[in-house]
């Protein structure tokens, strides 16, 4: 009896390549989003076979039908109800000849539940060549047995057929294990009952499993290093440095040249369409917008690069198991250290990374405090800021003083994401308890097609899911920035007296003055005076309430804001006569100098906890499928950000 | 015949479990391999001491002191 086939599920523990499985069957035709009311991605693509196309979901890696985790409750919903739109026809179970053994358990449940299955084995370039597919029980139990090589992708054209001739033989069916798995399912010292059956029947009927051991201590062998005491550390500290160098040097490249396009690209609709509401709306917000969404695609594709090949290979794994007892204390786990570290070259790409964190509390957690990580979005306000007020001085006779700042703000980020983790476990009581029982996947090279793929589906999802939000907030804040209460904006703005002598010169500045009026008479410009009150505790005047404002969609704005506001000109670049004008500057109210240490200080410790970042705020929407999360984490941020900012003022001055 | 919490045991060394004290993650360690009866060696140690890793029907697993408190061993 032949089946048509149109839905295809691919099963297994993970680490057994079924990524790979689910790649050479769909190559680009994939789709990630997240299962329905829970952030477990949900992987699909399609397949075509002949004239056919079925559809292939690769469920998330899972080590029994008894959920232990999120992910692992998702398969089992699935599985067990048929009337799943995503219920499939044909499950390809995936396991690693090298791990024969635990592999198996799955399989041996979902075949029991009567589960139509193809077998793949995979891993088959690694040592242990037995001949596994041959095993006479496959026959005896109606299971095709397909071998694939996930590096070139042999066997691939075998499984495709296997996928044509299938035919659901599950009536021929007898258990392997007796018992009904189905009425276990609440109890769990049945389960264990049952599982040591499952695991008594594969040693029984593939006993060459147990004399492999060769590859245990070749893993001690590497493992020894890997996680060393001092080596350990060291090798984790040099693999971050040597990806943070890559992030920081090769991303700015493209990055910058996003920038120029996108600005040259405003400019060109500005000229090709006639002047007027709707072209500044195409060209300073909507592209403007846009240009903000993929201005961060190189960060975020260098590192998943990266991270993907820690993953691949199995380090990172190693990572986990090296920094969990160091991390524990605050709240996390071992697994929240990638992401956080990530954090410091961009949040949005570590918050995205949490997704490994199979706790939930933990995760989220992670994603909280994630952004008080001082990302590289910092740094020009940091350096902007502390080439005006920190002297050039030598602390002990050898110590930049500027440079002793840079780092204080950097700790000061790190552990004030300790501290929050703390704070919010504490907060966030939870019954599900945090473990650390997990798999170390042996070590291996990692596969570049994988990679490629990761980074694809990274930058996709980014692009996509939180570039929507991102573009229509920041549409948003241009608006607020280009309008204001008309009558009084154009007043202003014709108050400006023209210059005597039109040259370009007394014309730019004439310009820049303009448009400094106008951003001061705009709603934002307004709402920056509006809120002086109440930022004056901290040493801000309305200028800097103004570049606070608009610093939201992303921090760096703050020195273009800074750059407008003083009239500068559009050249953002240049900083010297933008410093030389904000050193000058005087706050009327008190008579004072507007950036002094103590003011300079409070306002750099303010961007270390300020969220300021609508695409973190986007990803987080995304990453915790909740408007609730982003919501308390910019306001906590924001708590954490005027109270720093107040005391850093007050015992300064 | 000692028995021994796994936490306890030394490098290298393996032993058959005897048990493992019910729990929200028995089951969940039955299911990477960690039942009565399998044979378990450990493997390494994270700096510290804590987490542990140890060798089962092939797989390597890491665990925290405090779960492998919860299995018992004979060696």
């Amino acid at each position: 009896m032949k089946n048509k086939i149109s839905k295809i599920a691919i099963v297994g523990n993970p680490n057994t390549g079924k990524s790979t499985v689910f790649n050479w069957l769909t190559g680009l035709n994939q789709k990630v989003g997240n299962f329905p009311g829970v952030t477990v991605d949900r992987k699909s693509g399609t397949l075509h076979l002949g004239k056919e196309s079925m559809e292939v979901i690769d469920l998330p890696g899972t080590y029994s039908i008894f959920p232990r985790s999120e992910e692992e409750r998702v398969v089992r919903d699935l599985l067990l109800n048929p009337n799943d739109p995503d219920f499939p026809d044909v499950v390809i179970y995936v396991a690693d000849q090298t791990q024969w053994e635990r592999n198996l358990m799955l399989f041996t449940q979902l075949y029991d539940l009567r589960i139509p299955m193809i077998l793949v084995q995979t891993m088959v370039d690694m040592e242990a060549k037995w001949e596994m597919d041959q095993h006479p029980i496959w026959k005896d139990r109606h299971i095709p047995v397909i071998k694939v090589n996930g590096r070139n992708g042999h066997g691939i054209e075998e499984l495709k057929n296997a996928l044509q001739q299938f035919e659901n033989a599950v009536g021929l069916r007898s258990n392997i294990v007796e018992g009904d798995l189905l009425a276990i399912q609440d109890l769990p010292s049945e389960q264990i009952e049952n599982t040591k059956k499952r695991y008594y029947w594969i040693k029984e009927n593939f006993p060459l499993i147990q004399k492999k051991k060769k590859s245990e201590s070749e893993i001690s062998k590497w493992d020894a290093v890997l996680v060393h005491p001092f080596w350990g550390y060291a090798i984790f500290a040099t693999v971050l440095f040597i990806i943070f160098q890559f992030i920081f040097r090769l991303a700015s490249v493209p990055m910058d040249a996003i920038d120029g396009a996108f600005v040259q690209l405003s400019q060109w609709v500005k000229e090709l369409l006639p002047a007027g509401a709707f072209t500044n709306l195409i060209a300073e917000g909507v592209i403007a917008g846009i240009g903000g969404v993929v201005t961060f695609v190189p960060q975020i594709a260098f590192l998943f690069f990266f991270l993907s090949i820690l993953e691949e290979t199995g380090y990172m794994s190693r990572v986990v198991f090296i920094m969990d007892r160091l991390v524990r204390p605050f709240g996390l786990n071992g697994k929240s250290v990638v992401p956080l570290m990530s954090s410091v070259a961009c949040a949005i790409p570590g918050i995205m990374s949490a997704r490994t964190i199979s706790n939930g509390r933990d995760r989220l957690i992670t994603i909280l405090v994630a952004p008080l990580m001082s990302c590289s979005a910092r740094i020009p306000v940091y350096t902007l800021l502390i080439s005006l007020v920190v002297p050039d001085q030598l602390v002990g006779g050898w110590l930049d003083l500027k440079g002793l700042v840079l780092f204080g703000m950097y700790a000061l980020g790190l552990f004030a994401a300790l501290f929050m983790s703390l704070v919010f476990k504490w907060i966030l009581k939870t019954k599900e308890q945090g473990f650390m029982v997990m798999e170390i996947p042996s070590l291996k090279a990692p596969m570049f097609r994988q990679v490629r793929l990761t980074v694809w589906e990274k930058v996709r999802v980014f692009v996509w899911d939180a570039g929507k939000v991102i573009v229509a907030l920041s549409i948003i804040l241009w608006a607020m920035a280009s309008y204001g209460p008309s009558e009084r904006r154009e007043q202003a703005m014709a108050a400006v007296t023209l210059p005597v002598v039109q040259t370009d010169s007394t014309m730019q500045a004439y310009q820049a003055q303009v448009n400094a009026v106008a951003l001061e008479n705009s709603y934002i410009g307004i709402l920056g005076k509006a809120i002086e009150p109440a930022i004056a505790p901290m040493g801000f005047d309305w200028k800097i309430g103004i570049s606070i404002i608009t610093s939201f969609a992303a921090r760096e704005v703050f020195v273009g804001s800074m750059a407008t506001i003083y009239s500068v000109g559009d050249d953002f670049e240049d900083n010297a006569r933008l410093l030389d004008k904000m050193k000058r500057d005087v706050n009327p109210q008190t008579g004072k100098p507007t950036f002094t240490l103590a003011s300079g200080m409070s306002l750099m410790v303010f961007y270390v906890f300020a969220m300021q970042c609508l695409a973190t705020f986007a990803v987080v929407q995304r990453e915790t499928a909740s408007w609730k999360w982003p919501v308390i984490q910019v306001l906590y941020m924001a708590a954490l950000a005027y109270l720093g900012a107040w005391v850093t003022y007050i015992s300064l001055i | 015949m000692a028995e021994t919490k796994l936490s306890d045991i030394a490098l290298g060394k393996s032993g058959t479990i005897t048990k493992v004290a019910d729990g929200f993650l028995a089951a969940k360690m039955a299911d990477l391999g960690l039942y009565q009866g399998n044979t378990v060696s450990v493997l390494f140690r994270a700096p510290l001491g804590d987490p542990l890793a140890v060798s089962v029907g092939g797989t390597v697993v890491s665990l925290r002191l405090e779960e492998a408190a919860w299995i018992t061993l004979e060696s």
